[in-house]
């Protein structure tokens, strides 16, 4: 009687060791588990700042539309965008914090657009002043550029930015 | 009954070593996954082709002030055109397409990014192909196709 209590309690012991050990190997399975799923969701919003950027390159106040030739996409006009910068009736049109446009290449001398140094300049501050933290995405940055009264267009790489402030909105 | 218990205990390392196995394999292969060179698309840089195939060059096709996109300057290489003033279209497309790897791309120990792989392709011909940096992690590629008398693959890989 006192030997199958000693067994019973033995079996017991070895019941609640087994489950504690398969419950400390199921929390490490999970944490690994979900340190992917927090990258993946990292991935995802990143993939969707990026679209964002590419909807407002895309959007008619940006786009080359038929311009420069045949339809682009992630294509910028960067005259229309002179323009558009000058206005302040898009201001809570976008949703962001802020807008810009840089020139990557070439590369330019850092100074931001004006009517009065356009286009020797590299940075088109489209909306807002917000300084805080930008996400971009690359574009094609095209205008008509004029030599010897020959009129020609002029497609350099640069990049779309918006503040982060507003990408959750 | 000292024997019983001795047998139970070996029981109980034998499960013990054969969870820890299982567990080893399963952390193997995750570290695997993640270290490999795993490619993954990666939309960021097919925005980066798609603006580097629409940059306008300064190689002027026929006439002058006919400046030529990156695109038409890869289809000018594969016809062995030559741009005016007498420069061959693929030296042009080669060093152009060179400075704007380098421009842009700033890879290295202290840098987000350790390496690039950039190459425009056909089945038959390379048109240009450039390494910076390391390229023995995992990395993000995209790419584009220009169609051509074949078809041009236009790649970019950037390692982490």
């Amino acid at each position: 009687m006192v030997k199958g209590q000693i067994k019973i309690q033995q079996m017991a012991f070895m019941l609640v060791a087994l489950v504690l050990f398969f419950i400390l190997v199921g929390l490490f399975v999970l944490g690994i588990s979900f340190n992917g799923l927090k990258k993946t969701a990292v991935s995802l919003e990143n993939e969707n700042v990026l679209l964002l950027l590419t909807r407002i390159a895309n959007s008619p106040e940006f786009a080359c539309g038929e311009s420069f030739g045949n339809r682009r996409t992630s294509c910028i006009d960067l005259d229309k965008i002179m323009v558009l910068a000058s206005s302040r009736e898009y201001e809570n049109f976008w949703g962001v914090g802020a807008i810009k446009i840089r020139t990557v290449y070439p590369p330019e001398k850092e100074e931001v657009c004006s009517f009065s140094n356009y286009p020797n300049c590299n940075i088109i501050e489209v909306y807002g002043t917000d300084e805080g933290e930008f996400q971009s995405n690359f574009v094609s940055l095209c205008r008509k550029e004029v030599i010897n009264e020959e009129s020609f267009d002029k497609c350099v790489l640069g990049k779309i930015m918006i503040s982060s402030g507003g990408v959750n909105e | 009954m000292n024997k019983e218990g001795q047998e139970e205990i070996i029981g109980f390392a034998v499960i013990i070593v054969l969870v820890s196995i299982i567990l080893l394999i399963f952390l193997g292969v995750y570290l695997r996954t993640d270290s490999s060179t795993e490619e993954i698309q990666n939309y960021e840089i097919d925005s980066f082709i798609q603006g580097f195939l629409q940059y306008t060059s300064d190689c002027e096709s026929e006439y002058e002030g006919n400046f030529v996109s990156m695109q038409d300057l890869i289809l000018m290489c594969e016809e062995l055109k030559v741009c005016v003033g007498g420069e061959s279209s693929c030296n042009k497309l080669k060093n152009l397409g060179e400075g704007i790897i380098q421009g842009v791309w700033f890879v290295g120990e202290t840098n987000e990014y350790r390496g690039v792989d950039f190459r425009v392709e056909s089945e038959k011909k390379v048109f240009l192909e450039m390494s910076l940096g390391d390229k023995s992690n995992s990395y993000e590629s995209s790419t584009n196709f220009v169609k051509g008398n074949e078809v041009i693959r236009v790649n970019l890989k950037r390692f982490r």
